[in-house]
C-alpha cells in the first residue's frame, strides 16, 4: 500500500505545481483571449532570477517572491508593448509569444549557463515528513502539495466569492458590457496579468528545487501546462485545478508503472478527451 | 523606386533560380547541403501552409510528421535492410497515420487547435527520446544511406541533391493541384466561413481531416528526403522547434503562393545554418525575426515586396481571415 500512497502524493505535488503554473494562463486566457506561450519560459527565468536571490540573500521566501515580481514586470512591459498588439489574431499572438521564448531562453542560457541547476531547499523545508500510517515523504514536496491547496482554495475565493473576481468572472464572459457598466477593464486585465505572470515566476523557484532549472524546461513546462488547460478546459480556474490533479497522477503513476511511456503517458487523457469533449472538461466551445 | 524594386525582385528569383539548378557545381558541399535543406524545409512549411492559409487551420505537429517519417525510412533502411522506395513509402505512410491519428484534433477549433497540435508533436518527440530499442535514443539513428532506386545507386551528395530537388518539384506541382482542385476550394470555402460550407452541405470536419491528413503525408514526404539528405535522425528532428518553425515559414515567406513557403524556408535555415556560425546567440535572432515577422510584416516577405513594387498582393485576393471562429 506503502508504494501507491508515495506515488499519489509524487502525483499530488506535481500537481500542485501544475496548477500553480496553468492557472494564470488559463485565467488570462480566459479574461483576455490572450495564449501567452511565454509562460514556460517565465517559469524558467523566474526561477533563474529566484536562484540568484537567493544566493544573495540565503532566503527562499524572498526568492519565491522575486522570482514571481521580476516575471510580473516583466510581463507587464511585453503585454503593453508588444502583446496587446496581437490581440485578436491567435497564429500572431502564438507566433509573437514563442519569439518571446526564444529570447528569454537564450539570455537565460547565457546569464545561467546551459548545466541544470537545482534551486537550494532551505532547511526548515528538508528532510522527511512523517504522516499518518508510518509513511515517511519529503517535506518540501510535502509542503508544496499544502501551498498548492492554500494557493487554489485562495484563487477560487477570490474568483467566486470577491466583488472583484465577479467583475472578471462578468469579463470572461462579456468584455464589452464590463467595459459599458463603468468598470475599468484595463486595470482588471493588468490585475489578472500580474498574478498570472507572478505565478509562472514564483512556480519556477518552487518547481526548479525539485525539477531542478535547465535549457529547454521553457518548452517542457509550457508543454506540461498546455495539456493541463486543454484537460481541464481553457479558461477555466476549476478545469485547471481538476486538469492539474489528472495529469499530475497519470505522470507519478505512469513513471512507476509504465516508465517506457512516461514523457508521453500523460497525452493519453488529452486524445480521449478530444475524442469525446474538445473543449476540455470545464471548457466551453470558443 | 518600385521600378527597381521589381528589378531586384526580379534578379533575385533569376538568381536563386540558377543557385537551384546548379550549387551542386560549386563544389562546396555545406552549400549544396544547405540548399538541399531548404528545400526540404520548404516542402514542410508548404504541408503547413495547406492548413494555415487554404484551410484557416493552424498546426503545431507538422514538425512531428516529418520526424516520423525520418524514422521510419532511418530505422527500416539501417536496421530492417529494406529497399529504398518501400523503405519511403512506408515513411510516407506512417506520417500519414499518425496524421489520422493527430487528426481528432481538427475537433477542436480555434486556438484548441493550436494548442492540441502542439501537445500532440510532443509524443512523437517523447517516443525518440524513450523508445530507445526503436530510435536509438539520444544516439538516434545514424549511417542512413543515399536511397538506389532499382538498382540505380545515389553515391554522392550532389546525386542526392539533385533527387531532392526533382521530388520536391514534383510534391510542389502536386500540390498546387490538390489546392486548384475542387477539394482545395471547398478548402477554401471552409477557410472563409464554416457554417455557409455546411449549409451548402458539405461535410466540413472530414475535409478538414482529409486536410490534415494530406499535409501530414507532404511533411512526411520532407521527412523522408530529410533523413537520406541527412543521414542522421535524433530527437533533434522531432524537436518541437521544427514545428514551431515550420509554421512561421510560410508567413514569414508570405502570399498566398508556394513561393512563400520557400522564402520563409531560406531565411529560418539561413539563421540556423548560416547565421548560427557567426552571430553568439543567435536564437535572440530567430526569436526577433519571429516578433518583427509579426508586428510590422504580417504579410511577410513577399507582401513587403509587392508593396514596394506597387504590384498587386496576391495574398490580397484570398487573404488568411486573421480572426478565428470562437
Amino acid at each position: 500500500m506503502t508504494p501507491v500512497i508515495l506515488q499519489l502524493l509524487n502525483g499530488l505535488s506535481f500537481a500542485a505545481l501544475l496548477f500553480l503554473l496553468s492557472s494564470g494562463f488559463t485565467l488570462t486566457f480566459g479574461l483576455a483571449r490572450v495564449v501567452n506561450m511565454a509562460h514556460g519560459a517565465y517559469y524558467l527565468f523566474g526561477g533563474y532570477i529566484g536562484l540568484s536571490v537567493i544566493g544573495l540573500t540565503d532566503s527562499f521566501l524572498l526568492g519565491v517572491l522575486a522570482g514571481g515580481i521580476a516575471v510580473a514586470l516583466l510581463n507587464a512591459v511585453l503585454d503593453r508593448y508588444l502583446i496587446q498588439r496581437t490581440v485578436g489574431q491567435p497564429l500572431m499572438q502564438v507566433l509573437l509569444t514563442i519569439g518571446i521564448v526564444y529570447v528569454i531562453a537564450e539570455i537565460a542560457l547565457i546569464v545561467w549557463g546551459g548545466n541544470p541547476i537545482r534551486v537550494p531547499v532551505p532547511n526548515w523545508a528538508r528532510g522527511p515528513v512523517e504522516l499518518p500510517g508510518g509513511i515517511f515523504y519529503p517535506r518540501y514536496r510535502f509542503l508544496l502539495i499544502v501551498l498548492g491547496l492554500l494557493v487554489a482554495a485562495a484563487l477560487w475565493a477570490f474568483y467566486r466569492l470577491t466583488p472583484i473576481g465577479a467583475v472578471v468572472r462578468a469579463g470572461v464572459d462579456d468584455r464589452e458590457m464590463v467595459s459599458a457598466i463603468g468598470i475599468d477593464i484595463g486595470l482588471l486585465f493588468a490585475l489578472v496579468f500580474a498574478l498570472a505572470a507572478f505565478l509562472a515566476g514564483a512556480s519556477g523557484v518552487l518547481g526548479g528545487a525539485f525539477l531542478t532549472l535547465y535549457p529547454h524546461a521553457e518548452w517542457d513546462t509550457l508543454i506540461l501546462a498546455l495539456v493541463v488547460v486543454i484537460v481541464g478546459g481553457l479558461g477555466s480556474l476549476e478545469g485547471a485545478m481538476v486538469g492539474s490533479v489528472i495529469v499530475g497522477l497519470i505522470d507519478a503513476f505512469g513513471r512507476w508503472l509504465w516508465p517506457e511511456a512516461a514523457a508521453f503517458m500523460m497525452f493519453g487523457p488529452m486524445a480521449v478527451l478530444l475524442l469525446i469533449r474538445p473543449q476540455g472538461l470545464f471548457g466551453r466551445a470558443h | 523606386m518600385a521600378g527597381i524594386i521589381k528589378s531586384l525582385g526580379l534578379g533575385i528569383a533569376v538568381l536563386a533560380g540558377i543557385i537551384v539548378l546548379f550549387i551542386p557545381f560549386a563544389g562546396n558541399p555545406f552549400w549544396t547541403g544547405l540548399v538541399a535543406q531548404v528545400l526540404i524545409f520548404g516542402l514542410l512549411a508548404l504541408s503547413v501552409d495547406l492548413l494555415m492559409r487554404h484551410t484557416g487551420l493552424f498546426p503545431m505537429c507538422n514538425g512531428a510528421f516529418f520526424a516520423v517519417a525520418a524514422y521510419t525510412v532511418a530505422t527500416l533502411e539501417v536496421t530492417h535492410g529494406w529497399s529504398s522506395p518501400m523503405a519511403a513509402l512506408a515513411g510516407i505512410a506512417a506520417a500519414g497515420i499518425t496524421g489520422a491519428i493527430f487528426g481528432v484534433s481538427v475537433r477542436a477549433g480555434g486556438v484548441y487547435f493550436i494548442l492540441v497540435t502542439l501537445a500532440l508533436g510532443q509524443i512523437v518527440w517523447g517516443v525518440s527520446v524513450q523508445w530507445t530499442w526503436l530510435t536509438g535514443g539520444d544516439n538516434g539513428i545514424t549511417n542512413v544511406p543515399y536511397p538506389s532506386i532499382g538498382g540505380a545507386e545515389i553515391e554522392s551528395l550532389d546525386g542526392m541533391y539533385y533527387f531532392v530537388a526533382i521530388a520536391v518539384v514534383l510534391a510542389t506541382v502536386l500540390y498546387r493541384q490538390i489546392i486548384r482542385s475542387p477539394f482545395g476550394l471547398s478548402l477554401n470555402g471552409i477557410r472563409d466561413s464554416e457554417s455557409r460550407m455546411t449549409a451548402l452541405g458539405f461535410n466540413v470536419t472530414l475535409r478538414k481531416y482529409a486536410a490534415f491528413v494530406i499535409s501530414s503525408l507532404f511533411a512526411g514526404v520532407a521527412g523522408v528526403l530529410y533523413a537520406y539528405t541527412n543521414q542522421f535522425v535524433s530527437p533533434a528532428t522531432a524537436s518541437l522547434l521544427i514545428s514551431v518553425e515550420a509554421a512561421l515559414m510560410p508567413i514569414l515567406g508570405g502570399a498566398g503562393t508556394v513561393l512563400g513557403a520557400f522564402i520563409g524556408a531560406v531565411v529560418i535555415i539561413g539563421i540556423r545554418n548560416v547565421i548560427s556560425a557567426f552571430v553568439y546567440g543567435w536564437p535572440i535572432v530567430m526569436g526577433l525575426v519571429f516578433i518583427v515577422v509579426v508586428l510590422f510584416a504580417p504579410k511577410g516577405i513577399l507582401g513587403v515586396y509587392y508593396r514596394l513594387s506597387r504590384q498587386p498582393d496576391p495574398a490580397n485576393r484570398k487573404s488568411i481571415r486573421p480572426e478565428l471562429a470562437e
